[in-house]
């Protein structure tokens, strides 16, 4: 089970509930033991009026907290773009989540290579679908990779428009003290990758940030992450960990 | 065993995460009632099951672009949340599912009914293949009440083995040999209808 799944702890704990002779339950005999012990004898309620009006109103306010993004940089015209920058971050959300749900594997045979490339048709077909029902046709989507290991792993969500982005990356090792991650963005009308900002991952190895670059970006060609000093560098000079292009 | 279909939930949890508040609304139609009937059963007090419902459907929508439709389905999932917090709070509580006995004690808790055998109307009747879940029930009503009966403190109370040992008085060899028996027994009659 994808270990960013969150129904995974929910699960295994009723599955540890239920003890060892449910440890070798697959996903369907979870799902039959779970509905019939829950629903045989739970009879039908009304639900209160209210609560759907509630869980609503709960979620208008946390909606938009929880999935605004780490800000690197402040911008003072992020708040008045907040709206559409909310819409294509929840895209960028989505991606990440099924991006990222192929990250646990450690080992491809051929049979998981084509079932993902199938999965990926289908994403990035939702995607595209998406973007363009939303006039969302300036985002852009690119996977980053590791030459010095092939368990880093990124995905960066480009938007040309508002010259924003989210940053996502998985697997990367936490840093020493008087370091940080740098990101870069390359634009061919620039000599020298245009800085990011820093950051730093959890203890799981993940972060996922939000990012608008001081320098006007016309054209992204590629998404950069280096090993920097603390406060990050003008110039790259540390080794590259993740590169992605588009 | 779900009714509805898999791929049109899925495409609605898809557009959830999208931030389409009109499908995560048809999530909470279609779901609301059976766990709040759920939650209300587990807990006897509207007011926590309220809390507790709302709960999973804000982490719903939290979460939904991250949950992995290949692995669970969404009414399995939001039924171990509702299941899950119902346990925390019944133990944060020092309490545990009410019986029968403690209802008629208490008018201000659920009706005596909703504990009761015979239910006339079932909460997840909408949305369970009734053919399927009847096979299913059989299975667990035919049980011997001794096994039944550590199966659900187990899934209902959240006991751990040596709670419901010691709370019934049993070995814990007994406790699982009884639960293993009664899982085996849900598993081949499943297994069955494939």
């Amino acid at each position: 089970m994808n270990s960013m799944d969150p129904s995974k702890n929910d699960l295994d704990r009723v599955k540890a509930d239920l003890g060892e002779a449910a440890s070798d339950f697959s996903a369907e005999e979870l799902d039959a033991v779970i509905e019939v012990m829950a629903w045989s004898e739970t009879p039908q309620v009304d639900v209160p009026e209210t609560l759907k009006a509630r869980i609503f109103e709960q979620l208008s306010a946390p909606i938009q907290n929880d999935s605004k993004p780490i800000p690197i940089r402040k911008s003072p015209s992020q708040s008045s773009r907040t709206n559409s920058f909310l819409k294509w971050a929840m895209a960028a959300a989505v991606v990440f989540g099924s991006v990222f749900s192929f990250s646990h594997y450690s080992n491809f045979n051929e049979e998981t290579i084509d079932a993902l490339k199938a999965e990926n048709q289908t994403l990035l077909a939702t995607i595209e679908s998406y973007k363009k029902n939303q006039g969302l046709a300036q985002l852009k989507i690119v996977s980053l990779q590791s030459e010095l290991d092939a368990a880093y792993f990124g995905a960066a969500v480009w938007d040309g428009e508002s010259e924003r982005g989210i940053l996502k990356v998985a697997r990367v090792p936490q840093l020493e003290a008087g370091k940080d991650y740098q990101l870069w963005i390359v634009d061919p009308q620039y000599k020298t990758p245009v800085d990011g900002g820093v950051f730093q991952v959890d203890k799981s190895g993940e972060a996922t940030i939000a990012f608008q670059p001081k320098r006007a970006i016309k054209n992204v060609t590629a998404f950069a992450v280096s090993l920097e000093k603390k406060g990050g560098v003008p110039v790259a000079e540390g080794p590259m960990v993740l590169v992605g292009a588009l | 065993m779900s009714i509805w279909s898999q791929d049109s939930e899925n495409q609605l949890l898809s557009e959830a995460a999208l931030g389409n508040s009109e499908a995560f609304s048809k999530i909470y139609d279609r779901y609301a009632s059976p766990l709040f009937s759920f939650a209300l059963r587990m807990l006897g007090s509207r007011g926590d099951a309220e809390e507790v419902v709302q709960d999973v459907f804000c982490s719903v929508w939290k979460q939904a672009s991250t949950f992995d439709s290949s692995q669970a389905k969404l009414f399995t999932w939001m039924t171990a949340m509702t299941r899950n917090r119902c346990i925390d709070r019944l133990r944060a509580k020092g309490s545990r599912i009410t019986t029968s006995e403690e209802l008629e004690n208490d008018p201000g808790r659920v009706p005596k009914q909703s504990l009761s055998k015979d239910v006339e109307r079932n909460a997840a009747e909408q949305l369970i293949s009734k053919e399927e879940f009847d096979l299913l029930r059989s299975a667990l009503l035919e049980l011997p009440l001794e096994q039944k009966d550590v199966l659900e403190l187990a899934f209902l109370s959240g006991w751990t083995h040596s709670e419901i040992a010691e709370k019934r008085n049993l070995s814990l060899g007994t406790v699982k040999a009884r639960i293993r028996y009664g899982l085996g027994k849900l598993r081949n009659r499943y297994a069955s209808q494939q």
